[in-house]
């Protein structure tokens, strides 16, 4: 017997307060968008004003770790429409199983961002220690760059894991056949991946073939 | 399997190519076409995963609309930064003349632009008006 989500003040119908949800979380994600923006928007001046520097920099970039978690992210996302599908389908167990892939997924790519990390804490390319050793002031710019993008990205794929993680324990969410919970964790997921797939290019493929 | 299995399976399917595709691209000798290319692939990823995943296929205006004012104000951020940047190495006019008279000339006469400076702006209005208008 598939559960229903009660009616919650002001609303009066269920199809108005499930619609009143999605844009919530829609705007929600239309503002963490723009403080990505914000991100990009250093990108380009950047690579504006460096453009020799920013590809050169970024040929120093670790090119398989950023490439093998694209891959990992998108796959990610793929399981967290699975799951909406799956409820919405009435097959909670497999809601709650796609739920509990995409944050295994995302544990694999913040282990692979970790290696990655301490690859380059072992070159002393990471911005603040004493022993920090870089090319050049450029260099530096762009290592401050990625770290305060990946860092930003990174919190929040860990606040993804966790709402993963809090939904697939929800009974009543994996039942629920308006797939309202599962579907709005799984546009923040979306994000988290949407935002990867333009942090890959700026960071990885700029130097790429160099 | 079902239809909606299949359809989000393809889509993967399709950006995982893209994947493959914008690294392959990565090593080509493409010249300044390479980050258009990049970021061109990496909006046709987004565009599936909002269009699929985030499943704006299924919504209407309201939801759209909200997620499409996200993503013009990325266009604005981004356009009128790069028109800052972009137009800082565009020659300057001719020297001014100095002293008293030219801070007289200055109050009177318009400010001088360079044919250039008058074509990015041009450019940039134009980019802005259609963006509104679609």
């Amino acid at each position: 017997m598939p559960e229903q989500r009660e009616l919650h003040e002001p609303f009066h119908q269920r199809e108005r307060q499930e619609e009143a949800d999605r844009l919530g979380m829609l705007v929600f994600i239309g503002s963490e968008a723009m403080l990505f923006g914000g991100i990009f928007a250093a990108a380009l001046a950047l690579r504006l004003l460096h453009p020799h520097e920013f590809t050169s920099a970024s040929a120093h970039m670790k090119l398989w770790h950023g490439t093998a978690n694209t891959a990992v992210l998108l796959t990610s996302s793929l399981l967290a429409a699975i799951a909406v599908e799956a409820a919405r389908g009435g097959r909670a167990r497999w809601a709650g199983r796609a739920l509990w892939g995409a944050a295994a997924l995302g544990m694999l790519f913040l282990a692979i961002k970790a290696h990655e990390y301490w690859l380059e804490w072992r070159e002393g390319v990471v911005p603040g220690p004493p022993n920090a050793d870089f090319g050049s002031r450029f260099e530096q710019l762009f290592m401050n760059f990625y770290f305060v993008a990946t860092g930003l990205h990174a919190l929040h794929l860990t606040a993804g894991l966790v709402l993963l993680g809090i939904t697939a324990l929800n009974r009543r969410a994996r039942h629920d056949r308006g797939a309202v919970l599962i579907g709005n964790v799984a546009l923040y997921w979306h994000l988290v991946d949407l935002v990867w797939v333009f942090l890959y290019p700026t960071i990885y493929l700029a130097g790429a073939g160099r | 399997m079902t239809a909606a299995l299949r359809r989000v399976l393809l889509v993967w399917l399709a950006l995982l190519l893209l994947l493959a595709a914008t690294l392959g691209a990565a090593f080509l000798p493409l010249g300044p076409a390479k980050p258009w290319i990049g970021y061109g692939i990496a909006a046709l990823k987004a565009g599936l995963i909002l269009w699929f995943f985030m499943d704006m296929r299924r919504e209407g205006g309201l939801m759209r609309l909200a997620t499409g004012a996200a993503l013009l104000w990325i266009v604005f951020l981004l356009s009128l930064v790069a028109s800052d940047y972009l137009t800082r190495s565009v020659p300057l006019a001719p020297a001014q003349p100095t002293g008293s008279e030219a801070r007289h000339q200055a109050w009177l006469a318009p400010p001088r632009h360079s044919a250039s400076d008058r074509r990015w702006t041009l450019t940039i209005c134009f980019a802005a008006i259609s963006a509104l208008r679609t």
